[in-house]
């Protein structure tokens, strides 16, 4: 019994350390947004502030909002194309297998594989050619198609643990390849669009590489103009830590609102290799 | 599981005929998709290896000078220290797996408060990279961040300059790309453990298994599917890592934290060297797929386990 105590110890001891790490740095994020200019200096960066001052927050919004809507603009309808794409994929490629599926998926699924370092100039090169260059449209796209790979995959996965018989049975009532599609894995995969959507969400609105390449300053989404916020040295160190927390509200909200669904997603396969 | 996958409906030749008819239908509804990847992703891979064979500043004509971008690329003595300490990334993210996969074992083990601890490793992955670089740029300031001042008041002389020094300052940018992306692996290892019906567990257990053996025997040989993509994953994302590298130090001083990504970006689109750029991004993803494909040849077994 002694042992069996000592064991749990030893656990929650492991553990805590563990959120002590992930916590302090986050900790002193929150504390130095929260304080006035004057109390701002790394040699007081664990203390409280001694009063709340929120004017950093304001600040930093003045000098993020257009670009925290140009993300908005941006994450939304890519969000939601790469994961109607991807279940539209994924519902093809694990229920109606033809010849040549399989090399399709492997198409499909290469792009995960691909630093974008390899295809970023004749990228730029095309969106500029066809008009799309310094559009949040370019970013919506490349965004989609970089992420049709993992939506695929998600959504393959998970409709491969949909019975066929399911789709059998909806067969014989005479339903076809988009009867079956609206009215049985739609319904059922709820729980798998929001896997893909908190992911592509995510992903997408942290992004930075074709971010800074793909947009000028206007269309810059957030993200570019957050590290453009830090790169002047007139910006104080509390408005950085504010403009940091302001940029990962909307992925916070996202988690706070879905984080059970995303979890539970997980549980029900669809990370299923 | 696999089963599943691999099961194709016994059809009547009623069916068959539905099907038949309806491959047009079916073909519709990848083709967007296969068009999109053709022109965003293939003809741009070509296209850059392509672009290795020019001396071209991204704006004026190009001209072709054959070979000569990638010889002097695989000469150029830069480029294979940022191929380095790619590498050096990909070894360490592989083996903090094991950590993280520890961890996920004690958080499924049926512990109080595991949703919450969990949900705080998570924190990271909400983040952007942006903001974990420059959070993490004070916490290595060497005057007074908070590192220097924890090590100063336990002791420790002359803290070093964490992101200054050659010797150093690859491994101090490593921590906080651990840091950003733990409590992801920890969360897919949880979500596979918890996974594992209870009813093998248990009989495990009625068998007289202890933890250990029950750990070691029973649950990472049914996880390692989910272990292998992993392995995968955290390869193919250090090989082509750059956010951090790039925010919190260019890649330098003098080239000490350069990756094979920060190396190629800084040529194309901080010297216009847009022909050699292509040549080493070309580089890049050749080293990329070989690699890959290595470590799925490596990581590869017979038969997939089942449950």
């Amino acid at each position: 019994m002694a042992q069996l105590r000592f064991s749990t110890i030893a656990k929650y001891f492991i553990l805590v350390v563990l959120a002590i790490f992930f916590l302090t740095p986050v900790y002193v994020m929150l504390v130095t947004s929260l304080k006035p200019l004057d109390e701002v200096s790394l040699n007081t960066m664990w203390s409280l502030p001694t009063s709340l001052d929120f004017s950093s927050y304001t600040h930093a919004f003045q000098e993020l909002a257009p670009n925290f809507m140009n993300s908005i603009y941006l994450v939304v309808p890519a969000t939601l194309l790469s994961a109607v794409l991807g279940a539209m994929n994924g519902y093809v490629l694990s229920k109606w297998r033809f010849k040549g599926s399989e090399f399709i998926f492997t198409v499909m699924l290469f792009g995960m594989f691909i630093p974008y370092q390899s295809i970023l100039i004749p990228l730029i090169q095309f969106l500029s050619k066809v008009g799309l260059y310094n559009t949040i449209w370019g970013l919506i796209i490349t965004h989609v198609v970089y992420g049709l790979p993992i939506t695929t995959l998600m959504f393959r996965n998970f409709y491969a643990n949909i019975p066929d018989s399911m789709i059998e049975s909806a067969q014989i009532d005479g339903a076809n390849f988009l009867g079956v599609f609206r009215h049985i894995m739609l319904p059922l995969s709820i729980s798998g669009f929001v896997v893909v959507a908190i992911w592509q969400f995510t992903n997408i609105w942290n992004e930075f590489l074709f971010a800074v390449t793909i947009t000028n300053s206007d269309n810059h989404p957030i993200m570019v103009a957050l590290q453009n916020l830090s790169g002047s040295q007139i910006v104080q160190w509390n408005v950085q830590m504010a403009g940091a927390l302001l940029a990962a509200l909307p992925t916070l909200l996202v988690y706070i609102i879905l984080g059970k669904f995303f979890v539970r997603g997980l549980l029900a396969g669809s990370v299923k290799g | 599981m696999l089963s599943v996958l691999f099961y194709l409906p016994d059809m009547g030749l009623n069916d068959m005929d539905k099907v038949m008819s309806n491959k047009w239908i079916i073909a519709l509804y990848v083709l967007p998709a296969l068009l999109l990847i053709g022109i965003f992703i293939f003809i741009p891979l070509v296209l850059s290896g392509y672009y290795g064979f020019m001396d071209w500043d991204g704006i004026g004509a190009m001209t072709f000078i054959g070979l000569e971008n990638y010889t002097a690329a695989l000469q150029d003595a830069k480029f294979w220290d940022s191929a380095w300490h790619s590498f050096l990334l990909a070894i360490f993210s592989t083996l903090s797996l094991l950590i993280y996969l520890a961890i996920a074992l004690i958080l499924a083990s049926k512990i109080k408060g595991s949703d919450l601890l969990r949900k705080i490793y998570l924190i990271p992955m909400l983040l952007s990279s942006v903001a974990i670089a420059q959070l993490w740029i004070k916490i290595y300031n060497p005057t007074s961040g908070m590192l220097n001042q924890i090590l100063l008041k336990i002791g420790v002389e002359n803290p070093p300059a964490w992101l200054a020094e050659t010797s150093i300052v690859l491994y101090a940018i490593f921590i906080p790309i651990l840091w950003q992306y733990a409590g992801f692996y920890i969360l897919i290892y949880y979500a596979a453990l918890k996974n594992i019906p209870d009813s093998i567990i248990e009989a495990a257990r009625i068998d007289g298994a202890s933890p250990v053996q029950i750990a070691f025997r029973i649950k990472l040989p049914l996880i390692m599917g989910i272990v292998k993509v992993t392995i995968v994953l955290a390869v193919v994302g250090s090989l082509k890592y750059f956010d951090l590298i790039y925010v919190m130090t260019g890649g330098g001083p003098n080239g000490a934290s350069e990756v094979m990504a920060s190396y190629m970006y800084k040529l194309a689109f901080d010297t216009n060297n847009f022909g050699y750029g292509s040549a080493i991004g070309f580089l890049l993803l050749i080293i990329t797929l070989v690699v890959t494909y290595i470590v799925r040849k490596l990581t590869a077994t017979k038969e997939e386990i089942q449950y």
